[in-house]
């Protein structure tokens, strides 16, 4: 924060204040700048004195710090210092359009698999990094907005892995057509069941004939004795 | 001592109008989070399709090119900076500069949405609709139809949106406080990340 003079007001203390100079270049005023400027510390027109406006502080920037406004951008892990019109906006943008470059490439290229699955989905969280950093500021703002952020992202990204990971049998009632293992394994269950089937009905006739049996003897048994007696009785008959 | 009362005035005033923006940021944030929610359980269900039907996924990449669908995606994306543009042009106090990238934006969201509408007219061409698909396709339509949709009605939302805040920046309300428009923005760009997770999932992996 820049040292105010003595009739201007202290701005109240935001975090990642920075002060907006009305120049071009947006830089962050110095000691030295406030006391020449210390006429022209308003927001009106293109840094025209303005000397029946009181003096106040100009409306702090509590979203950008000053490099954001600035063309000159030092591109990371090169530590290059590069200029270009938009400044780190531009940048990021080129950034963008060479990732999908190569995630148009890698899904054209690429045959499906888990490797293309993860290279993808990676370029394209990197990407919706640099806009949400980036283009909404979320690197430079409030971290409260972080946390507005990043707690349903995280409860969804949770609730897609345990989706995703969920076993077909059972778990949210979600049952799959099976496969072609799954398919063959149904069959051979079904064939061996049908195989059980056939033995047991088997035996249960086996069975039932034999008890048929059983009960067709005895019944012969019981006629049997009826008609010796018959027999018998005829032969008696006939002997007296 | 009048000069005084004036500077506590304009101090309480400076303090209100920081509270207000950090406010209606907030705001839009949270609406955003609620966003999410909604766009994840879309994109949720089409994750799931694509796992457990990927036959039919891949029929659909077989005969759908990747041309058309890109242009869009560096479309979106140009719009998105074109966006973020105009909002350091009027936080410039620069009102000529941020019409000019708004309009540049605007129209870059027009022709994403008439390029998408082509698209579904060449999916409907492959029998590919919401309410029944080829046997080749299996139930992709409504897999693919509703988070697509569903963003496309958020991006036509944002380009009404975006002509109004053009319209209100051009009767100079953002001049002195840009807030408005960084609230669209953060809306915009919002747009323009659900679309980069859509592309992704949908139409490459």
């Amino acid at each position: 924060m820049s040292e105010e003079p003595e009739e201007t007001i202290n701005p109240p203390k935001i975090e990642n204040a920075e002060i907006v100079d009305q120049e071009t270049s947006q830089k962050t005023m110095t000691p030295g700048q406030a006391e020449t400027r210390q006429e022209s510390q308003t927001l009106t027109g293109e840094g025209t004195p303005e000397t029946d406006v009181p003096s106040v502080q100009p409306a702090v920037d509590v979203t950008h710090g000053h490099d954001e406004h600035s063309d000159t951008v030092v591109l990371p892990f090169i530590n290059q210092t590069v200029t270009v019109p938009g400044g780190i906006y531009t940048v990021v943008f080129l950034g963008l359009g060479a990732l999908t470059l190569i995630e148009v490439v890698l899904g054209s290229v690429i045959p499906t698999g888990s490797v293309k699955v993860i290279a993808l989905l990676a370029i394209a969280v990197l990407k919706a990094l640099l806009v949400v950093m980036f283009y909404m500021h979320l690197r430079t703002d409030n971290p409260i907005f972080r946390l507005v952020l990043g707690l349903p992202l995280l409860i969804v990204v949770l609730s897609m892995m345990y989706l995703i990971a969920v076993p077909p049998q059972g778990g949210l009632g979600y049952l799959p057509p099976p496969g072609p293992a799954q398919e063959a394994a149904a069959v051979l269950t079904q064939e061996s069941s049908a195989v059980a089937t056939q033995d047991a009905a088997t035996d249960v006739t086996q069975e039932a004939a034999a008890v048929i049996t059983q009960e067709s003897s005895a019944v012969v048994t019981q006629e049997a004795p009826a008609d010796v007696t018959q027999e018998a009785s005829a032969v008696v008959t006939q002997e007296s | 001592m009048a000069q005084a009362v004036v500077a506590v005035h304009t101090h309480e005033n400076e303090k209100q109008k920081q509270l207000s923006i950090a406010n209606q940021k907030l705001a839009m944030w949270l609406y955003l989070g609620s966003e999410i929610v909604i766009f994840s359980i879309l994109i949720g269900g089409y994750a799931i399709f694509r796992v457990n039907h990927p036959e039919n996924v891949h029929a659909v990449h077989d005969n759908v090119g990747l041309v058309l669908v890109s242009i869009n995606t560096f479309l979106l994306l140009t719009s998105s900076w074109a966006m973020v543009m105009g909002l350091r042009e009027i936080q410039r106090k620069n009102r000529q500069g941020f019409l000019q990238w708004f309009g540049a934006m605007t129209v870059l969201g027009i022709i994403f949405i008439v390029l998408q509408w082509y698209e579904y007219k060449e999916l409907a061409h492959l029998n590919i609709t919401l309410g029944g698909t080829a046997e080749l396709y299996g139930d992709f339509g409504s897999r693919f139809y509703t988070p697509t949709a569903f963003h496309g009605a958020h991006v036509i939302i944002g380009v009404l949106w975006g002509l109004l805040v053009m319209y209100r920046g051009y009767q100079g309300r953002y001049d002195d406080n840009p807030v408005g428009v960084e609230v669209f923005g953060l809306y915009w760009h919002f747009v323009d990340v659900v679309w980069i997770i859509l592309f992704t999932l949908i139409y490459l992996v």
